[in-house]
């Protein structure tokens, strides 16, 4: 738990994240975070059985009545219920080679995956897998079963969903992978985790979503014509999402694109609008499909912008991830 | 279009390189850049860049725009403008008038002066005028605005052709104001031509500054290109004896303006200017050397005493200023008294007999001298004299001492020789007493066995400055057998001759404006071979001739070497005409007052003075101008330019108009202008172009 008193916001910065070597502490330090954010709609109670009351019609079975309803005010009310069933996550992190940018530098000594050492940086894919752990911890915390993948041009590792104790350890490693040289291919992944899958899952995808959106929306149309549901996490660096830049030189892709001569000062604004444009049609393509987007600033804290999103999800769905 | 600074316009063109070097630097100096999302900054690249790469390509033309203009702007633009053959004009013609305009001019205009060549120059301008034209006239010497008004052009010319040269400094500076005064009064045009020789003399590049004029000025350079004057530095005359009588011998120091490493001789002439007797000899200098004497030798009418020498360089080249006029001693129009009494000495002369042949070697030639017994020597009876020999003071009495001491001080030349008779009259104590305070003469007399020699090393007097390279040699063969014992403090005599011994053999004092000199030993034979030897003759004479110089009222006054009458003095030429009266002023310390050099051998009236028994009619002055304002040597182009605020080569004899600098500062800042708005403007597109602060998503 967060010492009383302290913001949990201030562990969770990715500075501070940086620093925490075992990805459980830092899982535990997110999770904390955002219990602590969310005090006022807090998540228990999220498996309850009874839902809500409704009139009896005709046709409703009695074995839902609500007697004492009736007792007390001569009404037929019929009880609602729940299914009471684990959340089944299943956690999808793009570990392509677009994720090893970052520009949020950290010093000798912090901890990170084995990219953030490599680069000197807090990359993308180092604010996915933190965040990847933390909605993992969360889950566990909650006896619901988990599953982690990462993935580029198809999966390279999986976790199978469990709510098991030993299913920490195996998250964890999962995530300690880099990202690799290839292109995030959201399709492939998806049906490759499809295939594996047979109950109702909550898919969270955490990408930087810079491939293309067609291959999204046809990962997600997959995804929705199977009845799972999703959570897309978009992890963006800050540079990328300012381009905040004074330069004239070549760009070069880290997924093998060819060198660009750029300058910065003259393509800002339509780079922005570029970005703005590519990012609304993810969120609108993710809302097509009743999911729900959010795009991370990997120079910001996990927290606040995970719990503004469960927060969200929760006023959606009627409680936590579900 | 012409450039004051053409280097700092070129400047200004290679400065423009430099934002696109700049550039091509900071371009090859970019590493690559990893980035994730290429796609998106392809994407905006295609949209953007090609109009970005436009726009930064004006923003880059703008910067080399502002560079190239404030490049031009200090480069100062000049618009070389033709002469308007059709518009009235005012003209105001500035005419080089200095002393320094009497150079010859460039070799294009042979025979003429700089002045006559500039006088020419202005007169062609003004002929040029299309009609109802107005001009005025000013010169750069003397009276520098001639005309109050501006006047029709030939009436310009017609008082141009009245000028003459000066000898004056030129005040180029304050003539060309002038003109720019007159010009702005006017509403017409204007242009002022600015005719001069251009030489150091007539434009100070070091110190004159051009005025700033909002008229044309036209350069009119009429100036040679030679750099070889040669100007006189000094004129001494030597005064030898008996081998100058019928012939003066003069030496003519003459210098050269740099250590040039040829040889080379110049012809000096000396003149007398009252009889127009002259000579010429070469003055040869060595390689290296900057300074050469010659040594002219003239004839001289033994008949007179009166002489006013003038050297001149007989060089088509020389500055008529430059003939540096120096009048050298003239001999006293009033016969030196020796005071002795007349008595037959057959043994071996009395010491007025030797001194009276050492004034006059050959009857007729040297130095006119009277003899006057002691007991004449009264109140009044040495009015007159200029120098006085007292051979017998023995026989003096307190009233002739009186008259001796009074003559002296009111500006005389008194010599006394120790009497040769033994005499129990104390004559030591009033001589003593003539000499000065706190100087005595021992009553005993020395006798010298074996007999005193005078030292070879004398001690330097202004009486022996001309016998000075030969003293050595003079001095050797004189014995002294008996003198007597002269003892004063220094500042009150100084030793002219010394014997071995350390005793001075002649003294010399000054007395109020005159001045006293006595012997030690008498020039007989029983006291000293004196009067015998070679030494004896050009003594004797050069004693009369310095002391006199030496005197306050001294017949000779030479400015700017001798000694200056205080006071004002009336100046009468001796030649050139009448109307050239003028007076010269000189202060207590001998400078004179004013910018009055007057550049013509003189005869100074100087003021009689009643109230002394002495009298001084006549003296000779010769007169220079200020060296410096007549170095006819060229300006060096560079400085001259810079002078002229332009960058423009003057070649001899042409014409080159150019705007003025005021013309030329404007357009400087109507360039600046338009850099600081080419400026604003590329900070206006800057901020125009540039993208503002992105938001956080």
């Amino acid at each position: 738990m967060a010492t009383p008193g302290l913001r949990a916001e201030q562990y969770l910065s990715p500075e501070t994240l940086a620093q925490l070597a075992p990805f459980e502490l830092r899982a535990k330090m997110v999770a904390d975070g955002v219990m602590n954010g969310m005090h006022q709609s807090p998540l228990q109670g999220m498996a309850v059985e009874f839902a809500a009351h409704r009139q009896y019609t005709a046709g409703d079975s009695i074995r839902h009545l609500d007697w004492k309803v009736f007792g007390r005010s001569d009404k037929l009310y019929v009880k609602e219920y729940r299914q009471e069933t684990n959340l089944d996550v299943m956690i999808l992190v793009d570990g392509s080679a677009s994720m090893s940018f970052g520009t949020l530098g950290v010093k000798k000594g912090w901890g990170g995956t084995d990219a953030t050492r490599r680069r000197g940086a807090w990359t993308k894919f180092d604010h996915a897998t933190a965040s990847a752990a933390a909605l993992a911890f969360l889950c566990l915390s909650q006896r619901d079963r988990v599953g982690v993948s990462v993935g580029a041009d198809g999966l390279r590792g999986t976790v199978r969903k469990s709510a098991t104790r030993d299913q920490w350890r195996s998250i964890v490693r999962c995530l300690s992978s880099e990202p690799v040289e290839a292109r995030f291919s959201p399709a492939a992944c998806i049906n490759q985790l499809l295939a594996q899958t047979s109950h109702r899952t909550l898919f969270v995808i955490l990408s930087d979503f810079l491939g293309d959106p067609e291959g999204l929306r046809s990962a997600l149309a997959r995804l929705r014509h199977r009845g799972h549901d999703a959570m897309l996490l978009a992890m963006l660096d800050h540079r990328e999402l300012t381009l905040d830049l004074d330069v004239e030189a070549p760009f070069v892709g880290l997924e093998g694109e060819d060198a660009l001569d750029v300058d910065t000062r003259t393509i800002r604004k339509a780079y922005l609008e570029e970005l703005q444009r590519h990012l609304q049609l993810i969120d609108r393509q993710s809302r097509a499909f009743g999911y729900d987007m959010q795009a991370f600033d990997t120079h910001e804290s996990v927290g606040p912008v995970l719990t503004a999103l469960l927060s969200r999800r929760e006023g959606m769905m009627g409680g936590g991830l579900r | 279009m012409t450039f004051i600074s053409p280097w700092l316009a070129v400047g200004g063109a290679a400065a423009m390189a430099l934002p696109i070097l700049i550039h091509l630097f900071l371009r090859r100096r970019q590493k690559p850049i990893e980035w994730a999302a290429m796609e998106l900054l392809r994407r905006a690249v295609q949209q953007s860049q090609r109009a970005r790469r436009v726009e930064r390509w004006i923003m880059l033309v703008l910067r080399c725009l502002v560079l190239l203009l404030v490049g031009l702007a200090i480069a100062r633009p000049a618009t070389v403008t033709a002469i308007s053959m059709n518009q009235p004009i005012v003209l105001a013609v500035v005419l080089d008038n200095s002393v320094a305009s009497r150079a010859a001019a460039s070799s294009t205009m042979p025979g003429q002066t700089a002045f006559e060549a500039a006088r020419t120059a202005c007169i062609e301008s003004i002929r040029a005028l299309p009609s109802g034209s107005v001009v005025h006239v000013f010169t750069t010497s003397g009276k520098i605005e001639h005309t109050k008004e501006a006047v029709p052009p030939d009436r310009a010319v017609t008082m141009l052709g009245a000028l003459e040269p000066t000898y004056e400094p030129s005040r180029v500076h304050q003539a060309v104001d002038r003109a720019d005064d007159a010009l702005r009064r006017m509403t017409m045009p204007g242009r002022i031509v600015l005719a001069s020789s251009f030489s150091r003399g007539a434009i100070d590049t070091e110190a004159q500054v051009l005025p700033s004029t909002k008229a044309t000025l036209e350069i009119r350079d009429v100036g040679s290109d030679d750099t070889g004057t040669t100007a006189i530095v000094s004129m001494v005359q030597r005064t030898l004896g008996p081998q100058s009588q019928g012939s003066i011998t003069v030496d003519v120091a003459v210098a050269r303006p740099s250590h040039d490493q040829v040889r080379r001789s110049i012809p000096v002439t000396v003149t007398d200017v009252l009889t127009d007797r002259a000579a010429t000899t070469d003055a040869t200098f060595i390689e290296g050397s900057q300074q050469a004497v010659a040594t002219v030798t003239l004839a001289v009418d033994p008949g007179r005493t009166e002489h006013a020498w003038m050297a001149t360089i007989p060089s088509d080249r020389q500055p008529a200023d430059d003939l540096r006029t120096t009048t050298i001693s003239t001999v006293s129009a009033n016969p030196v008294l020796v005071v002795d009494r007349e008595r037959l000495d057959i043994d071996e002369g009395s010491t007025a007999q030797w001194i009276e042949r050492a004034l006059e070697p050959v009857a007729g030639m040297g130095l006119a001298h009277r003899r006057m017994d002691p007991s004449d020597v009264r109140a009044g009876a040495l009015k007159g004299s200029t120098s006085i020999i007292i051979c017998r003071p023995e026989l003096l009495d307190t009233a002739a001492w009186a008259e001796c001491t009074a003559t002296c001080e009111s500006g005389a030349l008194v010599v006394v020789v120790p009497p040769t008779d033994e005499t129990f009259v104390e004559w030591q104590v009033p001589c003593a007493a003539l000499l000065g305070p706190s100087v005595t003469i021992r009553r005993d007399q020395v006798n010298h066995d074996p007999p005193q020699r005078l030292r070879p090393q004398q001690p330097t007097s202004p009486i022996t400055q001309l016998i000075a390279a030969e003293l050595t040699e003079l001095v050797a063969p004189i014995e002294v057998n008996r003198s007597v014992v002269i003892e004063g403090p220094s500042t009150t005599v100084s030793p002219i001759l010394v014997m071995d011994d350390g005793k001075p053999m002649m003294v010399l004092a000054t007395r109020g404006r005159g001045v006293v000199m006595m012997f030690a030993t008498a020039p007989v034979p029983s006291w000293s071979t004196l009067a015998t030897k070679p030494i004896f003759v050009p003594l004797v004479q050069e004693t009369i001739r310095q002391g006199e110089v030496l005197l306050d009222a001294g017949s000779s006054i030479t400015i700017g070497l001798g000694r200056l009458l205080a006071g004002t003095t009336e100046l009468r030429p001796i030649r050139g005409s009448a109307s050239q009266d003028a007076s010269l002023t000189v202060d207590p310390a001998g400078a004179i007052v004013g910018d009055e050099a007057k550049p013509s051998i003189m005869q100074a009236i100087t003021t009689q003075n009643t109230s002394t028994s002495s009298s001084r009619s006549e003296s000779l002055v010769a007169l220079n101008v200020d060296p410096a304002a007549c170095d006819p040597q060229r300006n060096d182009p560079a400085r001259l330019a810079a002078w002229i605020n332009q960058t423009v080569t003057v070649p001899a004899s042409a014409v080159t108009t150019i705007n003025s600098a005021q013309s030329s500062t404007s357009t400087s800042v109507w360039l600046l202008v338009s850099a600081a708005l080419v400026i604003l403007a590329e900070t206006l597109l800057g901020r125009t172009f540039s993208v503002p602060e992105p938001k956080t998503t």
